[in-house]
Formats: C-alpha cells, structure tokens, sequence
C-alpha cells in the first residue's frame, strides 16, 4: 500500500503518514481530488476566458510603470524590490503578449492554489461544506481575476506565498531534507518581490522550531533560508550605493517611516538641535511650516480618507516639498536616485521621531491604520486603469500595443464586484477570534485540536506578524491582505471544525449522562 | 438535460468574443482623407495625395510646445534614417506661426516634410487629441503601425516605418 493512515481518534480524523509518492496516490485516488483538479482548471479556463473579453487589457497604475521601466532597463534596484521587474524582463524575451503574462499570473496562481488546497486536505481532514467554502474563494471568486490583470507584483507575490505557505505544510507535517531547499528558495522568491516578505522568516523559525525532525534539520532549516536572502540584502544595499551613494536595502523604508511619524508630528514637541542632522532640521522645519498652515479639525479628517499614505501622496506634503526642493527630476532614472537619496534622509527623521515618542506614535498613527486593517480599502482596485482611457508609451512599447488606448467592459463596476471583500475580511476575522475564544476555553483538551495545533499556531503567528507589521510599519490596502485572508480561511474552518467536534463530544457525553440517569 | 445545458454554454462562450468585441480602434486603423492648408495660405493639401509607396508620419504639434520643438530637432537631427517616409507635421497655429517654425528649424529644405494647418480641426477632432506631440505612424499601404501621445524617442518612430 503506497500511503498508510494512522488512525489517531476514533472520530473521523486522519493523520497520514505518507512516503514521497503517495501525495499524487492521494491524488489519483480519491475522486473528490479529481473533482476538484477538474473543476478547478476548467472554471480557471472559462472565467479567465471570459474575464478577458471583458477586461482585454491589463490593469495598469503608477507601480506598473515603475516596474516595467525597471525591466526595461534592467536595474538591479528599483523603489519597489526588483524580484517583479527581473520577473517582467524574462517573461518578455517569450512573450511581449500582455495576455499570456495575465494567463501566466492566473494560471499560476491557480496551480498554487490547487497544489495548496490538496495539501491541506492530504493532511486535514474537513467537512464538505468547509472544502466547498475554501474551493469557491480559490477558484470561483472575481478578486484573484482582477488582481491577476495588474502589472504589478502582488499577484506574483500571492501564488509565490501560496506555495512558500503549502511548503511549511509539508515542513511541518512531513518533514524531508529536500524541503529545506525548497523553502528556502520560496522564501527568497517573496523577500525579492515585495516588502511585506519582511516578517516571513520569524514564520520559518517558529515553522522548523515546532517540526518533528532532527535538531541540526531545524537548524538547518531555519538558517539556510536566512541565508540564501543575507547575499540578496548585501547585493541590493551595495547597488543602492551605486545609485544614490548610500547603503540600503529598500528606497522606500525611509519614506514609509517618516511618513508615519509626520502623523504624529503636529502632536508633539520636538527640540530640533537634537535631530539628528541638518537635512533632518531642514526637513523638520519644512513640516512644522506645513502644520502651522493647516486647520487641525479638518486636516485629521483629511488624514483619514488616506490609506496610511498622506505624506507620500500629497504634492504639499513635507517630504513632496523636501524632495521638490532638493532633486531635479529629468526622467525615471533620476527619479529613483532622487528617491533613494530622499529615502536616507527621511528614514533618519522619521526613526528619531518614532524612538523620542513611541506613544504618541501609537496614538495617532495606529488606530488609524488598524481600521485600514479591518476593513482593507479597495483603493487601486475600486477603479479600473485609475478610470484612464491611455497607458504611458512605456508600457505601450512594452507590450507592442498599436495604439496607448486601453478599454474594459466598465472602468468602474469592479469596485462594486469587490466591494464585498473588505466586510469578509473583518467577518472573517471576527469569527476567528470568536473560534479561538471558544476552543481556547473549552476545547483544548480535544484530541482534534491537538492534531491542528501545529498549523494553527503557525496561521496565527502569521496572522499576528502580519497585523503588527501592518498596523505598525505600512500603509494597508486589500490587494496586500488577499493571502492573509486565504490563511484566516483555512484558520477559521480549522477551528470551526474543532467548534463542531466538540459539540459532538458534548452531545455524546449529555447522551450518556442521561442514559445514566 | 444536462448535455443540451453542455452544449448551450459552450456555444454561449464560443459567441461570447462576437458579442463583446470592441471596434474602438477601427478608427484610425487607415490614414483618413482630410484636408490641411499649406504654409501658402492658398494651397488646400488631402493626405490622399501622399505617396502611396511610402509610410506617413504624422505629427500633430504645436510651435510653443517644448516637446514639439524637441521632437521636430530628433527629427532633423534623424532625417537620413526618414528619408524613406513622408513626414506630416500639422498643427491648428496660425499660418504666421507656423512660417516662423518652419524658419527656425529650417524645414523648407527638407523634401519629405509637409507643414500644414488643421485650419478646420478636421484632424483634431478624428484623432480626439488632447496633448502635443501627438504621433501617428502609418506604413506605405497607409495602415496604422502606431500611435503615440507624447514625445516619442526618435529610434521609436525609425523602428514603426521599418517594421
């Protein structure tokens, strides 16, 4: 027999012990797994097909310019991390078809999200109903579509975390050497396409740490991801000092920090002979100039109808008028450098103004971030092609379109297709954090949980790094979300699961009790 | 049943391409016939009467436009690379305006420009033009190679009349 079960509970749950070849046994085996390979690449086919007549271009906004520009001249850095762009660039020398990268991007975000269904279910077993609820938000749910028809990295970014996330699956439930090279390489596959990777390795820590395998393995396992991103980080920081002449692993960290702190700037007093430098006290000034000409009241309500992203967005901001004053832009290069050397700066200014008033940080930049966290704005995906008729020549010449027109079925309809997805994120974490209460006191000592433990704290570690990072250090928007939400899914249905055995349990135990009496 | 609903769904998506198509483009797909005044101010010019066996660039510009200016000098500067291609430059200024541009760069001297004014705002309106330098390239049998809003780097308009 090609896989075993080993039988842990005398309910319905499964632990498989497998060898290496009986995932596609699993596979092959069962006809519900061919239902679902089946139903899952015709309906990929179909609503792709269909979506495309609707949407026959991509969806284009101010990154895609920016990572196409970064393909096209093949820069080893860029604003955002360059993994898309070096994506961007070998995709072109198969194809300038901006239909095959769309497919390319579905395609492979469904083949992850098969490969990550089937695993789970290799390894878990779950209601019907909970396999129905996780394959429809797979596979049959206009938001991977949308997000997909971007040029942009998040797509990319999902499927690579989709199979990065099957990976600690496997790590955690069926640990083989071969998989610490394959983590470790899907690890740096995310680290290189988008910041929001930055908290992925405390998850592989925790991931081998909980693994049932030999110590030096963790080790091993833990490390080599780790190690496979050290040449990555010192590659990318030594070519920011190429660029701009100074070291540093993201051009956008710095704007990202000083924008944070400017929430909180007209809140506090800051003594600027202790700023750190005088581009920080020219900086400072700038900003107290800018608040000392801004009505308080309607300014914060201002702030609010922002996705954490104010200082970075508005032309009078400060940092706009500091970059304004201090770099001449001629064209996309210098915009970078100029963007790299204003970054340095503002990291600075925006790291003192963090460390001198972390409280004042979490008072008025937190709260207002953690309802974008809550309730993740659509944002770029409300509109399709920012609601323009053009792209930029860039991208014109870049996927050889005849003419820089660009039309869809609707430019504006997808932001009522989606709206929907922004309320299902906070419903979906709401019934989490009512699971996690009700099985934390009343089901732990079930045989059922202690078998999810394992996936369970790694989901809410995971969940929790990414609220932290997202309340704390980024601006938040629903497209970033689209993975966390698949997680907060499986994590909800697990422990839904665990909610239902233990009503069982307890129906069970009331049965006998009156048999009794 | 259930292979007659088979059947009618993929029929649907097999006719679904010829119910959404879109003819946005159609357009411009060939150099329309429309009448521009040359700097004569009496000579009354139809595209039609551009050479058939060479590809047409059009440029849509006007004499202030720092862009313009920059795009007419690559073109100059490139004129051995054109030689093979009527170039069309037309612009709704005045007739004045437009002789003071042809001084200053001097472009009488070169045989394969043609200086116009869209003096009813016939192209202007076809090609629903909203910035300058406005570009359009179409090949010898007068089919749209390509169009461009903006000023477009010189090696870009050399690759459309070649290809």
């Amino acid at each position: 027999m090609s896989y075993s079960k080993a039988i842990l509970t005398n309910n319905t749950f499964r632990l498989r012990i497998n060898t290496q070849n009986s995932f596609f046994f699993f596979i092959k085996k069962e006809k519900r797994n061919q239902v679902i390979l089946f139903v899952a690449l015709i309906a990929a086919i179909v609503q792709f097909y269909l979506f495309k007549l609707f949407y026959p271009f991509p969806d284009f906004f101010s990154d895609s310019y920016s990572y196409i520009y970064a393909a096209y001249a093949n820069l080893n850095i860029n604003i955002w991390p360059i993994g898309y762009s070096k994506f961007l660039r070998y995709f072109h020398f198969l194809s300038h078809s901006d239909t095959a990268l769309v497919g390319f991007q579905y395609f492979l975000y469904t083949t992850a999200s098969l490969y990550f269904l089937l695993t789970f279910l290799y390894f878990y077993k779950i209601k019907r109903n909970y396999i129905v609820i996780i394959f429809v938000f797979l596979f049959l749910n206009p938001l991977p579509l949308y997000l997909c028809n971007y040029i942009n990295s998040d797509a990319l970014f999902l499927s690579i975390s989709l199979l990065w996330f099957t990976q600690i699956l496997w790590i955690i439930n069926h640990p083989r050497i071969y998989q610490i090279f394959l983590h470790a390489i899907l690890l740096f596959a995310c680290f290189s396409i988008r910041n929001n990777a930055y908290y992925y390795p405390f998850i592989s820590i925790l991931v081998f740490a909980i693994s049932k395998q030999s110590i030096w393995r963790k080790v091993s396992g833990a490390a080599f991801g780790i190690l496979l991103i050290i040449p990555f980080v010192i590659f990318t920081r030594s070519m920011a000092f190429k660029l701009t002449g100074t070291y540093q692993f993201s051009l956008f960290t710095g704007w990202q920090l000083a924008n944070n702190a400017l929430y909180m700037r007209d809140k506090i007093e800051i003594d600027s002979i202790n700023l750190p430098d005088a581009e920080c006290k020219e900086l400072d000034m700038i900003s107290k100039n800018f608040f000392k000409d801004i009505p308080p009241g309607t300014y914060r309500r201002y702030l609010s109808s922002y996705v954490g992203n104010y200082f970075i967005r508005e032309p009078q901001s400060p940092l706009k008028k500091y970059f304004e004053n201090h770099y001449n832009i001629t064209d996309r290069l210098s915009l970078i450098i100029s963007w790299g050397r204003a970054s340095k700066v503002f990291e600075k200014y925006g790291i003192y103004l963090i460390e001198k008033e972390p409280i004042h940080f979490l008072r008025y930049f937190v709260p207002l971030n953690m309802r974008h966290y809550f309730i993740p704005p659509l944002e770029k995906l409300e509109i399709y092609n920012l609601g323009d008729d053009d792209v930029l020549i860039i991208a014109q010449d870049w996927f050889d379109y005849k003419t820089p027109e660009v039309y869809s079925v609707s430019k504006t309809i997808q932001g009522n297709i989606l709206s929907v997805f922004p309320l299902l994120f906070l419903f979906t974490n709401l019934y989490l954090l009512g699971c996690l209460a009700v099985v934390h006191f009343k089901g732990r000592p079930l045989k059922i949980y202690h078998s999810f433990k394992g996936i369970l704290l790694v989901n809410i570690f995971f969940l929790f790094a990414n609220f932290c990072f997202t309340i704390l250090a980024t601006m938040n928007v629903l497209r970033y979300q689209i993975f966390p939400m698949i997680i907060l899914i499986v994590s909800a249905i697990l422990l839904s699961e665990c909610v239902d055995r233990m009503s069982i349990n307890q129906k069970s135990i009331d049965g006998n009790s009156n048999s009794i009496f | 049943m259930k292979k007659v609903l088979i059947i009618v769904c993929f029929i649907m998506l097999l006719c679904a391409p010829f119910i959404f198509k879109h003819d946005m483009n159609l357009n411009y797909s060939k150099l329309p016939s429309l009448n521009i005044m040359l700097p004569d101010s009496s000579t009354i010019y139809n595209t039609q009467n551009i050479s058939v066996e060479k590809p047409t660039i059009l440029i849509y510009f006007s004499p202030d436009c720092d862009h313009c200016q920059e795009q007419t000098r690559a073109i100059i500067k490139n004129i051995n690379y054109l030689r093979n291609a009527e170039i069309l430059l037309l612009s709704n200024s005045s007739i004045f305006e437009l002789n003071n541009f042809i001084h200053t760069y001097q472009l009488n001297h070169y045989k394969n420009i043609i200086i116009g004014n869209d003096y009813n705002y016939s192209f202007f309106k076809f090609f629903n033009i909203k910035s300058f330098p406005y570009v359009v390239v179409y090949n010898n049998k007068k089919e749209l190679v390509k169009l461009y809003k903006g000023e477009i780097g010189i090696d870009k308009i050399i690759e459309a009349i070649n290809s």
